[in-house]
């Protein structure tokens, strides 16, 4: 029995292009965004429209490393904080920079940090506050016992908005996780 | 005399309480600054935090400890960096407290200073001694932490709590205070309102008594008055016949007298003329006084009557040696005036000036014209009047003694006041510039008609 007459011919193809667009699918999330290579320093799920795997429920799950953070990012901020002296340089991903790179859909983030704080963050502030997630500091990667290894930063010395318990209250430090919703 | 409350106190009273309400207002909301309770709030949420990471750390050791995988250091690993990075924020916490003095606390800072020190040792030698017996080792020095971790944290809290407390306390008695202090400012407020209230009663009582009191006053004047110009008029028909008999008895006419009885006669005479002269005097003060004297203005040319009155007092002037000298301004606006009593109170002056002057003095006549006034002075040379005494000469029977003049100078005392009176009654105004040995200078003015009037155009365009 040869496979054609098993098989009839229209649907064998429409599983194969169903196949194909699948794997398609698959190979273009690949492609917009990598696989981490190091340890994964920021999980980011929930309302987002490109990742690099996928949740439990099969939803997109971007999972950024050093190495990730550095190439999307590169973004740098000197300011002030009221838990440093003197200006600091931040390096880090901007607000605007992550929401494009995922195609961020949601209004809020809830971003958690190891010690499971958590804060919810309006995606207005990241994407028109110049919200930086950092990752280094005055050229330095943060140990997680100096507020690292990402820490999320306003301009705090640009506008004293920033100085608000609000805004204190969501640059948080040792940033581990965001879903955005 | 009622009692007034004085502006001054009530304007002090309303500063004094207004000064203290913002005492108090500032201090309520200087307590009610946030600021020490949110740092108060900023050290407990530290110390617990640090306390929760510190029993995440244990559990993360104890699960190390009975596993012994890789990741569980790891997790161990992460758990103490968070544990040393709550112990670096409690320790970055800059303000009073009085926690930070206490040598429990102080101590418990160097313990884990010197823990996190040893723990971080203790990791670096994970390869060498294996996953269990770094977190065996890190169990060992964290436990004895615990109780005391726990003793400071529960301490920060009732603290806090206490300090809390005090505040609302505190913030309550604040509220009271203003409360209190705005109840008794309204009391007052009313009370001074009422004060204020009585006394515009008062007031207006007391203004209502003294204007009755002044009508009354300016009604008794005026029945004086024409009390004494009735009276006047009926003295002087008897002085007639004093005058006239005694006159015929001084001049001998019906018959020679012995010098005795003659002389008495002009004694009797002298005496019944000044009685005259005083009488005349206060007759014309009081019709002056009961404004029932009424003038017959007509226009006068001034010159024209300086020199008649000072030919009428030249025979006098000569007597006593003194020089009566008439020296008006060369060109003079006529005058609207009455004719008679203008002559009288410059009769009065001339005679004034003559009767303080000495032979050889001079007494001066003058008349200037000068805005919407005409000013006649009579200046003497004699014997001045003292700066005390200016203002009681032109008050009705006061005459001043000098001691150049022992006697009273002869004269009723009522020629000033009647001249006053007059010169007051054409609107004008008279004074008098004295000094003693200097002599005396008695000025009025007349006022200008600032329009000439009707029947003068007419006379000057025919």
């Amino acid at each position: 029995m040869s496979l054609r007459h098993c098989l009839p011919l229209p649907r064998f193809a429409a599983l194969a292009v169903l196949l194909v667009c699948l794997l398609a699918s698959d190979r273009s999330l690949a492609e917009t965004l990598p696989a981490p290579e190091g340890p994964v320093l920021l999980e980011v799920t929930g309302a987002i429209s490109k990742g690099n795997a996928r949740d439990d429920r099969g939803r997109p799950l971007a999972e950024l490393d050093l190495a990730l953070l550095e190439r999307f990012g590169g973004t740098l901020l000197e300011t002030e904080t009221p838990w440093t002296q003197g200006p600091v340089v931040f390096e880090g991903i901007a607000g605007a920079q992550l929401i494009d790179l995922l195609g961020v859909e949601g209004q809020t983030a809830a971003a958690v940090a190891l010690n499971d704080y958590r804060v919810d963050i309006p995606v207005s502030d990241f994407r028109d506050a110049e919200l930086l997630i950092a990752y280094r500091r005055d050229g330095e990667a943060m140990r997680v016992r100096d507020k690292g290894p990402l820490w999320i930063v306003f301009p705090f010395s640009d506008d004293a908005k920033y100085g608000s318990n609000d805004y204190l209250a969501r640059s948080v430090w040792q940033l581990h996780r965001l879903d955005f919703r | 005399m009622q009692k007034m409350v004085s502006p001054v106190l009530i304007t002090f009273f309303f500063g004094v309480a207004l000064i203290g309400l913002g005492v108090l207002l500032y201090d309520a909301l200087y307590e009610a600054d946030a600021g020490i309770k949110v740092q108060d709030e900023e050290l407990v949420y530290a110390i617990h935090e640090m306390e929760r990471e510190f029993g995440r750390l244990v559990i993360a050791g104890l699960e190390a400890e009975r596993e012994g995988t890789v990741a569980d250091l790891e997790e161990m690993t992460l758990r103490l960096e968070i544990f040393v990075s709550r112990v670096t924020v409690l320790r970055s916490l800059h303000f009073e407290h009085a926690l930070f003095h206490q040598p429990a606390y102080l101590a418990l800072l160097d313990d884990l200073d010197r823990i996190v020190r040893r723990a971080d040792g203790l990791v670096a030698q994970a390869p060498r001694l294996g996953t269990g017996e770094v977190a065996h080792r890190l169990l060992t020095i964290l436990m004895p932490l615990g109780p005391s971790l726990r003793e400071i944290a529960l301490e920060v809290s009732q603290t806090h709590r206490q300090r809390w407390i005090d505040h609302q306390a505190h913030a309550q008695q604040h509220l009271i205070m203003i409360a209190l202090f705005f109840a008794v400012f309204m009391v007052v407020v009313f009370s001074c309102v009422f004060l204020f209230w009585v006394q515009h009663r008062r007031l207006r009582y007391s203004y209502a008594v003294l204007s009755r009191l002044s009508e009354d006053l300016v009604q008794a004047n005026q029945t004086k008055s024409r009390f004494l110009a009735n009276m006047s008029h009926e003295l002087r028909t008897p002085l007639n016949a004093v005058l006239g008999f005694s006159e015929i008895m001084r001049d001998q006419h019906l018959g020679p007298l012995s010098e005795r009885y003659r002389s008495y006669a002009e004694d009797i005479h002298c005496s019944a003329q000044h009685l005259l002269e005083l009488i005349n005097d206060v007759l014309d003060l009081s019709k002056v006084e009961a404004e029932r004297r009424e003038l017959d203005l007509t226009y006068l040319s001034v010159e024209e009557e300086l020199r008649y009155v000072s030919r009428l007092m030249a025979g006098e002037a000569r007597d006593r040696g003194v020089d009566l000298v008439c020296a008006p301004q060369s060109v003079l606006p006529p005058v609207r005036a009455d004719r008679l009593a203008l002559r009288q109170v410059l009769l009065n002056l001339i005679s004034n000036a003559l009767k303080f002057s000495e032979a050889g003095d001079r007494v001066e006549l003058r008349a200037v014209a000068g805005g919407d006034s005409l000013q006649i002075s009579v200046v003497d040379e004699g014997i001045g009047i003292d700066a005390a005494d200016l203002r009681r000469v032109l008050e009705p029977f006061e005459q001043v003694r000098s001691n150049r003049q022992r006697t009273l100078v002869k004269g009723t005392g009522l020629g000033l006041p009647l001249s006053k009176g007059l010169v007051e009654l054409h609107g004008g105004r008279l004074w008098i510039d004295s000094s003693l040995e200097a002599g005396t200078s008695v000025s009025f003015t007349l006022p200008l008609q600032v329009q000439p009037p009707k029947v003068l155009e007419q006379r000057l365009s025919a």
